[in-house]
């Protein structure tokens, strides 16, 4: 009975965890290819709050795992990407985050599939 | 004096040989360092207008092996150019991008019976690329990107270099989808005289198509591109003067076609290609060259 409380509150705690996060899909153009990209995936893993950065290059989508409180704005975007040598569009927040991984380890980013941006907890701001 | 000093260091060591073969392995050995354009590059051989972002250091270390042979009035000639040349480019801003080219080279002549060796470092190259023009789409870009620079005399005169302070430059542009890559330049190279020496200008144009072959789809865990490589690359050198008379034994055209595959990761790029002449119409008794092999890593840092 003691364990499956322990377990639950567990669950509890990592679930409050998850619901923290937020997740920024990132429009970019002229992104094409792992090299072009990988740079500004370094710039935005060095943002203080960042846990993980992802990329789907043929949507130019780059998505970022944040805690909730990292707040990113157009012109910080834009400025970002502009010294990157690309191009910003746009960007959509969502609460939580799909990016399962939260290391700050560079061989551990990932392109995450299309079908990510339509995730059920998706929610315009 | 004679008006090219290291010319008669070689010169000694092929005494018995006629004039013409001698001149035309010394001076062609050394031009063979120029048949490929300098520079960092997404493309094997050619430059690209992709950016360099700012603050970003990027590092290229480029191995070309280049064969020269044939029989001249029943002598026998060859030259084997083995060139390590690090070119260094570095994002001063989002579209001005600066290049470093310093080459270390290894040249064995022989004609007939008779060889020499020269080892040390080449011509160093320092330019810069400024972006004019950009389009960009999703998973697409178009961009347009002149250069210029100098060519500076760090080789040792007449044996790893030419000896001149030499200019150039030119126009690049770069067409780009996540499925293929479309580079071409256009270069123009102003050589200047040095020790009564003067190569011959010499004006290119290349362009490089690249292909991803795999993945055939880019999806989730996609962290490497395969291309295959196609790239064309037509030259036409000037006359060289030595002492303000013009060598006949030299200049023409030449036009190259390099196949190769490039492996491009998230932090490298890793790439290999052979260049083979399909047109070596160079003046005189022009030693002309046979192949070159290219392979190359670049990091981002």
């Amino acid at each position: 009975m003691k364990s499956t409380i322990l377990f639950l509150v567990a669950l509890a705690l990592t679930g409050t965890a998850l619901a923290d996060d937020v997740q920024y899909d990132i429009r970019v153009d002229g992104i094409t290819c792992p090299f072009c990209v990988a740079t500004s995936e370094r710039a935005l893993k060095k943002i203080q709050g960042v846990h993980a950065v992802g990329s789907n290059l043929e949507t130019g989508t780059i998505f970022v795992c944040a805690d909730s409180q990292v707040t990113f704005t157009d012109a910080q975007l834009k400025q970002l990407f502009l010294d990157k040598g690309f191009t910003y569009r746009s960007f959509r927040k969502t609460s939580g985050c799909s990016i399962a991984d939260h290391e700050h380890d560079e061989d551990d980013l990932r392109d995450i599939p299309d079908d990510h941006a339509h995730h059920p907890n998706a929610e315009k701001e | 004096m004679y008006p090219y000093s290291s010319y008669i260091v070689t010169k000694v060591r092929f005494i018995g040989l006629s004039h013409a073969v001698r001149r035309s392995v010394i001076i062609l050995s050394l031009a063979a360092s120029f048949a490929v354009p300098v520079g960092w590059a997404a493309p094997i051989a050619t430059n690209t207008a992709l950016p360099v972002s700012a603050g970003e250091i990027i590092v290229r270390e480029q191995i070309i092996a280049t064969h020269s042979s044939d029989r001249l009035a029943g002598t026998s000639r060859q030259v084997d150019r083995f060139e390590a040349r690090t070119v260094l480019g570095y994002g001063l801003t989002p579209k001005l991008a600066l290049f470093g080219v310093l080459p270390l080279v290894n040249i064995d002549r022989t004609v007939g019976g008779a060889g020499a060796s020269d080892f040390g470092l080449g011509d160093a190259a320092l330019f810069a690329r400024y972006e004019v023009f950009r389009s960009d789409k999703p998973g697409r870009t178009f961009r347009i990107a002149p250069f210029a620079g100098v060519r500076v005399p760090t080789g040792r005169d007449g044996r790893t270099g030419d000896g001149s302070v030499d200019f150039f430059g030119g126009l690049i542009t770069t067409l780009a989808t996540t499925q293929w890559v479309l580079d071409s330049q256009l270069r123009y190279g102003f050589n200047r005289e040095a020790d009564g020496f003067e190569r011959g200008d010499a004006t290119s144009f290349d362009t490089s198509f690249q292909y991803r072959l795999s993945p055939a789809r880019v999806a989730q865990d996609t962290d490497a591109f395969v291309y295959g490589v196609l790239e064309l690359s037509a030259n036409y050198y000037g006359h060289n003067r030595v002492n303000g008379v013009t060598d006949p034994n030299s200049g023409g055209f030449q036009l190259y076609l390099t196949p190769g595959l490039q492996y491009a990761t998230r932090r490298w790029i890793a790439d290999l290609g052979v260049k083979i002449p399909i047109v070596n119409d160079l003046n005189g008794t022009a030693l002309e060259p046979d192949y070159s092999i290219l392979t190359s890593i670049r990091i981002n840092f």
